[in-house]
């Protein structure tokens, strides 16, 4: 079979690119809003909560997936609850441990990860009724969709508000700074953009 | 019955096993983040007194243990920045309410307490870019050497204003942040009005 047969055909690419791209989290599923708007006005604090997200979606949807057939139905969002609950624990402690400059610019953030709807949205929606390996793969795509969709934002967000990227200025000190590009309002009306170039670009579907 | 007990009795299990993975990881770094909190509180003071912070940990704690040392009166601990056997200036640690939470710091003062060696913030939670812009090295260094005169009942003793500051008792606001530039103002102007009578400055016991 070639190569390009095999994508087409094998789950694990079919999941992962899902995730990616044909149900992303942020403009096809509309999840993860909130941490969407509020982190996207630095690359930094975006790229750190990107990397949080990846780790905890991948690695809940494995455990969620690997319990799938013990936990009981009735009990299976406590379950899952705990399980983010743990992982999001495991990474604030790991980041206060080795990188604490790091921890102390963002730690708030890091905390936040367990509140973003995409992780329990994965778990209940795939991880619960799928095996680990697609499971992990669904996470790990989902949070690569997530973190993609959000650095473009936070691209324009900082540039424009701050004039820099990731810190490092870019823009010109002459140039008037769009100050409504750091705060909510403008994390508003650039994510609404985003969502609308991002559905016009995606091939036209039901929802 | 035994139907009914299933879901408890693994929750439970979970719960036991999870609690006891988060538990173990916690423990195992509770040295290092007690340590790596106790290296940032450190570092700030001596930012507050303008002395240079070294990068690596251990060379973080010669300077410290050489330079300073914790002591308390009645309201609190403070710290006391001794060279060559004289005493250089006082820390004093401040929290007060900010926009989006309290606002912790510690600001340093001339051993005569009529001027400010520096201020530095070890934590608040502004917002990133805007309010958060309060512990950047410029915003910072404004503080040092502003005199410290309580020049009437109803003026502070720090005026927070939206342009360059033009005055000795000026600071420049950040712009865009008008509500953690306001909060902070009357925070730092409450806790300076109060520095006078820390027993280091008025011989009071304390």
């Amino acid at each position: 079979m070639t190569l390009l047969r095999w994508m087409r055909r094998s789950r694990a690419v079919s999941t992962l690119r899902r995730g990616l791209w044909d149900d992303n989290p942020v403009y096809r599923q509309i999840l993860g809003i909130c941490s969407t708007l509020a982190v996207t006005n630095l690359l930094v604090n975006t790229f750190v909560m990107d990397l949080g997200l990846i780790f905890v979606t991948a690695m809940s949807s494995f455990t969620v997936s690997l319990l799938r057939d013990a936990t009981p139905k009735r009990v299976r969002m406590m379950a899952q609850v705990l399980i983010i609950a743990s992982y999001v624990i495991l990474v604030d402690l790991t980041i206060k441990a080795f990188w604490p400059d790091i921890s102390e610019a963002l730690g708030p953030y890091v905390g936040l990860i367990i509140t973003n709807c995409i992780i329990m949205g994965r778990c209940e929606a795939f991880a619960a009724k799928n095996p680990p390996g697609l499971s992990f793969l669904d996470g790990l795509g989902c949070g690569i969709g997530y973190s993609f969709v959000l650095l473009a934002i936070a691209f324009f967000r900082e540039l424009l508000g701050f004039g820099t990227l990731f810190g490092y200025p870019v823009l010109p000190a002459s140039m008037t700074r769009w100050t409504i590009m750091v705060m909510p309002p403008g994390a508003f009306f650039m994510l609404a953009l985003a969502l609308w170039l991002f559905r016009t670009i995606q091939k036209p579907r039901d929802v | 019955m035994r139907e009914s007990l299933y879901p408890v009795f693994y929750m439970v299990v979970l719960s036991a096993i999870f609690g006891a993975a988060v538990s173990t990881v916690a423990v195992a770094t509770r040295a290092r983040v007690e340590a790596g909190e106790r290296a940032r509180f450190r570092s700030h003071v001596l930012a507050s007194f303008d002395v240079e912070v070294p990068e690596d940990p251990a060379r973080l704690e010669v300077v410290w243990t050489q330079r300073v040392t914790e002591q308390t009166d009645g309201r609190g601990p403070y710290y006391v920045w001794i060279e060559d056997g004289k005493v250089r200036g006082y820390a004093f640690p401040f929290r007060g309410p900010g926009f989006w939470g309290p606002i912790e710091g510690v600001l340093a003062v001339v051993p005569s307490g009529d001027r400010i060696l520096g201020i530095s913030f070890t934590s608040h939670q502004e917002t990133p870019g805007l309010g958060g812009r309060i512990s950047e090295p410029w915003f910072r260094d404004q503080f040092r050497n502003l005199p410290l005169t309580i020049r009437g009942e109803d003026l502070p003793i720090l005026d927070f204003v939206s342009r360059p500051p033009s005055a000795p008792h000026e600071v420049e606001a950040i712009t865009g942040a008008t509500q953690t530039s306001t909060r902070l103002a009357r925070l730092l102007n409450r806790f300076l009005r109060e520095l006078p009578r820390r027993p280091v400055f008025s011989g009071d016991a304390g």
